[in-house]
């Protein structure tokens, strides 16, 4: 006798597509790193730094790693980090400017990797660009969204490669835990909780008080977006990125309430950002407690997932293999014995350790790496990945918008200019 | 084929159910859920707040304060004590070594009592047979025919028909070979240990009071779950030379040692 049933009674994680093959249509910009046509060591691709402060110099050490890139030029205009830097490529013979312009010119770069403070991206950025260089810019992309979207104009226009320093992309942590997400393991994620808490004044050394703004320009507001674009544009990149859709509204509200030095961003942001589906995204940053870290917690309905520690928690078990096969049965219409009695089931997570984790051993890596390499790759063969871009300039306008929120004690939704064509 | 699943007492509850409108079925598992996890609030040893740790602690031990739920498993507890002649026994010593008692259950005197310095009592070995018990009688209540409820594989209860028509054919996990026909009875199984990070954990206690270290498997078939949980240990703790004499006694008919 055969069983009929609605479809829609059957369970939805029955899935006859693989998951290598879904998650590639997902995350096409992993499966866009061509090799490297030419040997590696006859023809690496020839790389310049702009920017050779903390950042940068932690980019030239994983740069230094990938074995089809050279470093051909760094530049800076502050004498100790560009020296620090020259020392870490070992004598090697690189240039070195002062200046960015000069690099402009300079035919033996083929790519230019952008770590300067905020304000200086966009100029930079698009200046390489028309230069006819590939870049890599550090996030966040710029300061104000209209200079985010110059950018991608920019990138479109001169068709040159563009990456943004959104490096959880190439994580395998963040992208096990994209997985996760889409097989919907975890359930419909109807809130996000992201945090960044730190405990130190984000202030360097001054060596003449002349150099206080330019070395400490994270603390003005003329040339940083504060705790916003310097920590929440990841966390912000990585909600949108998980929920696969932007938000419509934020609002929040910041202030200095700790750190009273003169500075003149936020040490404390708090928002709550809204999306279509009337998920909420709650985040906050503090610069004055580092108890509970940095995390983005997705919260579904049968499980949470906290990528940065990667790990995740269910809520509910997964189906007994007697059932599995009795749902499957009712699907077919034809009955089989259940292999279903047993001794005690018991979870494989106990109560007083509930974690699952996403991947075994944990990675050194947070994706830095592996980002700077795909640059390699796309500056090699001229192929921008899809969809990292947008995503980039999605999550700095965003990020952007918060700041207006707190700044200006209002509401902040989506306009129709900054949408992207 | 409707289905849900829950953690409960520390296992996986599953609830199958074939022709019922999906909406009705979640009203009814959602009923279910609440009501299986007010009995584990008050008979887990595991919850500090419960009624059963409370009696651990030496707190009041009267019986007319007792959640019905407790009580009612407390009084087959010492029914099963009694018919297994102390094979089964629900108070478990705090060390090893500790000779084998009892508890105490006056109904006249409205009392329990136990030595709680030096036992506890643990329904985990009766507790999920219980709640099956009180999910099929709800369930009958509700007028529902068919379904098949799994608590945590070790107690299974088949109400009525597959939505093949024919009685529900559940086979140990382990060997399909092995199954059994099941309509509107128990199919329990025990085993003398546990699986916990890869490792064997034995946990019934002999009625020496010493744990049973033996590595064996028993799936049977009753009338109701909470039956099975009782005489499923107990085949595990008696002697094998009494095993016949005892499937006389409790009209056991069909069980596979494993």
């Amino acid at each position: 006798m055969y069983f009929k049933k609605s479809r829609r009674d059957f369970i939805k994680d029955i899935s006859f597509i693989s998951t290598g093959a879904l998650m590639a249509s997902l995350t096409p910009w992993l499966a866009c790193s061509p090799a490297i046509q030419s040997s590696e060591t006859d023809k690496p691709v020839h790389i310049a730094i702009v920017g050779t402060g903390s950042r940068g110099t932690l980019l030239l050490d994983n740069l230094l790693k990938i074995n089809s890139v050279k470093i051909v030029a760094l530049c800076d205009n502050y004498a100790p980090h560009l020296k620090k830097a020259v020392e870490m490529v070992k004598g090697q013979p690189v240039k070195e400017y002062t200046d960015y312009r000069k690099l402009l010119e300079d035919k033996n770069i083929q790519g230019i990797v952008i770590a300067t403070p905020l304000y200086l991206h966009a100029q930079m950025t698009v200046d390489f660009l028309m230069a006819g260089k590939h870049v890599y810019c550090e996030k966040s992309m710029a300061m104000t969204v209209e200079d985010c979207k110059k950018m991608v104009i920019a990138q479109r226009e001169t068709k040159r490669v563009l990456f943004v320093g959104h490096q959880r992309l190439y994580s395998s942590v963040f992208n096990k835990a994209f997985e996760i997400v889409k097989n919907c393991e975890i359930g419909a994620i109807k809130q996000v909780r992201a945090f960044w808490h730190r405990n130190n004044n984000w202030r360097r050394d001054v060596s003449d008080p002349k150099l206080e703004r330019q070395i400490n320009w994270r603390l003005y507001r003329e040339f940083s977006c504060g705790l916003m674009t310097e920590l929440a544009s990841h966390q912000i990149h990585v909600s949108n990125w998980f929920l696969g859709q932007n938000p419509v509204s934020v609002y929040g509200s910041g202030s200095i309430n700790f750190w009273k030095d003169g500075r003149e961003v936020f040490d404390n942001v708090n928002l709550v950002y809204k999306y279509p589906d009337g998920t909420h995204m709650l985040y906050d940053s503090m610069i004055s407690n580092k108890h509970y870290g940095l995390e983005e917690q997705f919260m579904g309905d049968l499980g949470t997932l906290e990528p940065e520690k990667g790990r995740m928690f269910f809520e509910k078990p997964k189906k007994s293999p007697g059932i599995v096969q009795l749902i499957q049965d009712a699907e077919r219409g034809v009955f089989h014995v259940l292999p279903m009695a047993s001794s005690s089931w018991i979870p494989e997570i106990e109560s007083e350790d509930e974690e699952r984790q996403l991947i075994t051993p944990f990675p050194n890596s947070d994706g830095t790496y592996e980002t700077l390499d795909a640059f390699a790759r796309s500056v090699e063969s001229g192929i921008q990945p899809p969809q990292i871009l947008e995503q980039a300039y999605y999550a700095t306008a965003w990020t952007l918008l918060g700041l207006q929120a707190m700044e200006k004690n209002e509401i902040v939704v989506w306009k129709k200019e900054y949408e992207l064509s | 084929m409707n289905h849900a699943s829950y953690l409960l007492m520390n296992t996986r509850l599953e609830i199958a159910m074939p022709g019922i409108e999906k909406e009705k079925f979640e009203e009814l598992t959602n009923s279910i859920y609440r009501n299986v996890l007010l009995i584990e609030n008050q008979v887990s040893r595991f919850k500090p707040k419960s009624q059963i740790s409370a009696l651990n602690r030496g707190g009041n031990s009267s019986i007319s304060s007792l959640n019905a739920h407790l009580a009612f498993m407390l009084m087959e507890s010492q029914r099963f004590y009694e018919a297994s002649q102390g094979f089964f026994n629900i108070l478990m010593p705090r060390t090893t070594g500790l000779p084998p008692a009892n508890f105490f259950f006056d109904e006249d005197e409205d009392e329990i009592s136990f030595d709680h310095q030096n036992y506890f009592l643990d329904l985990g070995g009766i507790a999920k047979g219980y709640s099956i018990d009180r999910i099929v009688s709800f369930l009958v209540d509700q007028k529902i025919q068919n379904a098949l409820i799994n608590f945590g594989n070790s107690s299974i209860f088949a109400m009525g028909q597959n939505p093949q028509g024919t009685e529900w054919k559940i086979a140990i996990e382990s060997s399909t070979d092995n199954f059994f026909d099941v309509k509107n009875q128990a199919l329990t199984t025990s085993s003398t240990f546990q699986m916990q990070d890869s490792k064997k954990k034995h946990h019934l206690v002999n009625k020496d009071g010493i744990v049973n270290t033996s590595n064996r498997s028993v799936s049977l078939l009753t009338k109701t779950a909470i039956e099975g949980e009782f005489l499923a240990k107990l085949l595990l703790l008696i002697p094998s030379s009494e095993l016949e004499s005892w499937l006389i006694k409790f009209n056991i008919k069909k069980y596979i040692f494993f």
